[in-house]
């Protein structure tokens, strides 16, 4: 027999893991992969610019928030809207144990994927030290995957329209003003997941894209991403414990 | 039959459920307003039309709601807070909140994971067993009928053998057989030495069931007690009924002259409406005169039965 957070992570993976989501999922997945082979097949030549705009913008600035929404906003707003949350909550068991596997079942699928075509994809991309960027790549994006997806399952408790709000964040925020204005990168998951993955290896994030702001120093994006992953787990943890299950 | 000032008096100390003048509130809508009362062991029929506050009222119980004023104690402990108490008890909400993914058995083993017991296996067969859920176990929930859901979600609330079992409209859906295997299992349950809590907006659906009853109308508590002191008081009741009929001049006649009818008025579009003062003989004695007399009854409509008439009848009366 299982235990109960064993049987919940399960019972999480089960609830996402629906056709279409997964075809979505693979597909978004496999956007940063295909452009790589096909650069590949092509002979295109990656100049500093475009690999740090592939790497930044199209896989941490959107692909991996979006896929984090993707998968961790219905976590709970889905029970809530069909009623079987009722199923977990009237359990003999912590809000915790409820919250913590379903968070980390969604990092599990949103990680997975994305960190091997990260990984494949910066192996053809980057000509320096290729391997020791692509472990680098593939970390990132489980570190990114897990703020992002402690973040948009709290607020899949607080709305069953999370993936609105998520969508308006991705694209509004993360991929578009975080670049755009000053120092907003230090309150981007994004950019201070780009912050650790820079100190971690250079060559995989080199600098700062043409027209985009400076990353947050490394203690800082530490501290900060730190704190999105305790609070938005704890702050989830609150809301099970607080809310009317309808 | 208590009166509500009766009831607030009658505090009992093996009370299983204890609300002390709980409310509570959805914005401007109050859906449960001042309630106070004990529900002690035995089964319990917790009553009252749609919409007077039961699923509001027993989800607080059941600690899914928090009260907006008052306390609710869930045996002895606050369910909002004391998670263990799920432990003890096995609930079915009125929604019909089962995994569409997995098959029956999955969700009962779910269930019984949830509730981390041991012996876990044992527990899934007497479980399933009881609800006469065997031969679909491995087929998935989606493909269940509406009853087959209610029996599957039974089976999950059943397992672990838990002392008190809290039942919300668990009779929607399920067909007379299913009805009747019902009742057996709320009987056994009860004999077993366990209480038993159910909600239904029918009275005949709790009144074999039942040794004692709640009645809730809009939001308060209208009445407590015993079923049969209730339904005595409802015997007495006149009632209302539509007959529709091949030939209502004829049955009409013959229904007059029953000791059971006090009126009797011909509706424009041809039934009948009768008074009665005892609508338990009229039924017994409906179908004789029809046959005897070669008539063909379409339609027997109890046309004031509602809970609301029949709770503002007690209330008032």
């Amino acid at each position: 027999m299982g235990t109960i957070a064993e049987t919940i992570f399960i019972l999480a993976l089960r609830q996402s893991i629906s056709i279409r989501r997964v075809a979505v999922l693979l597909l978004l997945a496999a956007i940063p992969l295909v452009i790589a082979i096909v650069s590949e097949i092509l002979n295109i030549e990656w100049d500093g610019d475009s690999t740090q705009g592939f790497i930044q913008r199209l896989i941490f600035n959107t692909g991996l928030p979006l896929i984090a929404l993707i998968v961790a906003a219905p976590v709970f707003a889905d029970e809530i809207e069909d009623r079987t949350l009722t199923n977990l909550m009237l359990s003999p068991i912590a809000r915790w144990q409820i919250s913590i596997p379903k968070m980390l079942a969604a990092v599990f699928i949103v990680a997975i994927p994305l960190a091997i075509t990260t990984f494949a994809s910066v192996l053809l991309v980057i000509q320096d030290d290729a391997y020791s960027a692509a472990i680098v790549g593939a970390f990132g994006i489980l570190i990114g995957s897990i703020a992002f997806v402690s973040l948009f399952a709290f607020v899949g408790t607080l709305t069953t329209r999370a993936v609105v709000f998520g969508i308006v964040y991705v694209f509004g925020f993360e991929a578009l003003i975080s670049s755009a204005i000053p120092g907003l990168k230090y309150v981007s998951i994004s950019g201070n997941t780009l912050s650790i993955m820079q100190e971690l290896n250079s060559t995989l994030i080199d600098a700062p894209i043409s027209g985009s702001n400076q990353l947050p120093p490394i203690e800082y994006a530490i501290i900060a991403l730190l704190t999105v992953i305790i609070l938005s787990n704890i702050a989830t943890i609150w809301r099970l414990k607080r809310m009317d299950v309808h | 039959m208590q009166t509500r000032s009766e009831i607030n008096n009658h505090a009992g100390n093996d009370a299983i459920v204890s609300l002390d003048s709980v409310s509570k509130w959805f914005g401007n809508v109050v859906a449960v307003s001042d309630i106070t009362l004990n529900i002690g062991s035995g089964i319990t029929g917790l009553l009252g039309p749609n919409g007077a506050g039961k699923t509001t009222l027993l989800r607080m119980i059941c600690g899914l709601y928090s009260s907006s004023e008052g306390t609710v104690r869930l045996l002895e402990t606050d369910p909002r807070t004391d998670h263990n108490v799920y432990k003890r008890i096995g609930i079915m909400t009125e929604n019909e909140s089962a995994y569409e993914f997995m098959t029956g058995l999955e969700f009962v083993r779910l269930s019984a994971r949830l509730k981390d017991l041991r012996r876990e296996e044992s527990h899934l067969r007497n479980a399933i067993e009881r609800v006469d859920m065997s031969f679909a176990l491995d087929r998935k929930i989606s493909t269940y009928s509406r009853g087959m859901r209610q029996r599957i979600r039974l089976a999950a609330a059943l397992v672990g053998d838990p002392e008190l079992l809290i039942l919300d409209e668990p009779l929607n859906g399920a067909d007379p057989t299913q009805r009747l295997r019902f009742q057996e299992i709320l009987h056994q349950t009860a004999d077993e030495g366990r209480s038993v809590i159910i909600s239904s907006h029918i009275l005949e659906e709790v009144e074999d069931v039942s040794d004692s009853v709640v009645l809730v109308v809009n939001g308060k508590l209208a009445a407590q007690g015993d079923f049969h002191a209730i339904r005595a008081a409802l015997d007495d009741r006149p009632y209302h009924v539509k007959i529709e009929c091949s030939d209502p001049k004829q049955l009409g006649g013959e229904l007059a002259k029953q000791p059971a009818v006090q009126s009797i008025q011909f509706d424009p579009d041809g039934s009948i409406v009768v008074l009665t003062t005892n609508v338990a003989v009229l039924q017994l004695d409906l179908p004789v005169l029809a046959q005897r007399n070669n008539v063909r009854l379409t339609r027997i409509q109890p046309i004031d039965d509602s809970l609301e008439s029949v709770f503002s009848y007690l209330v008032e009366g």
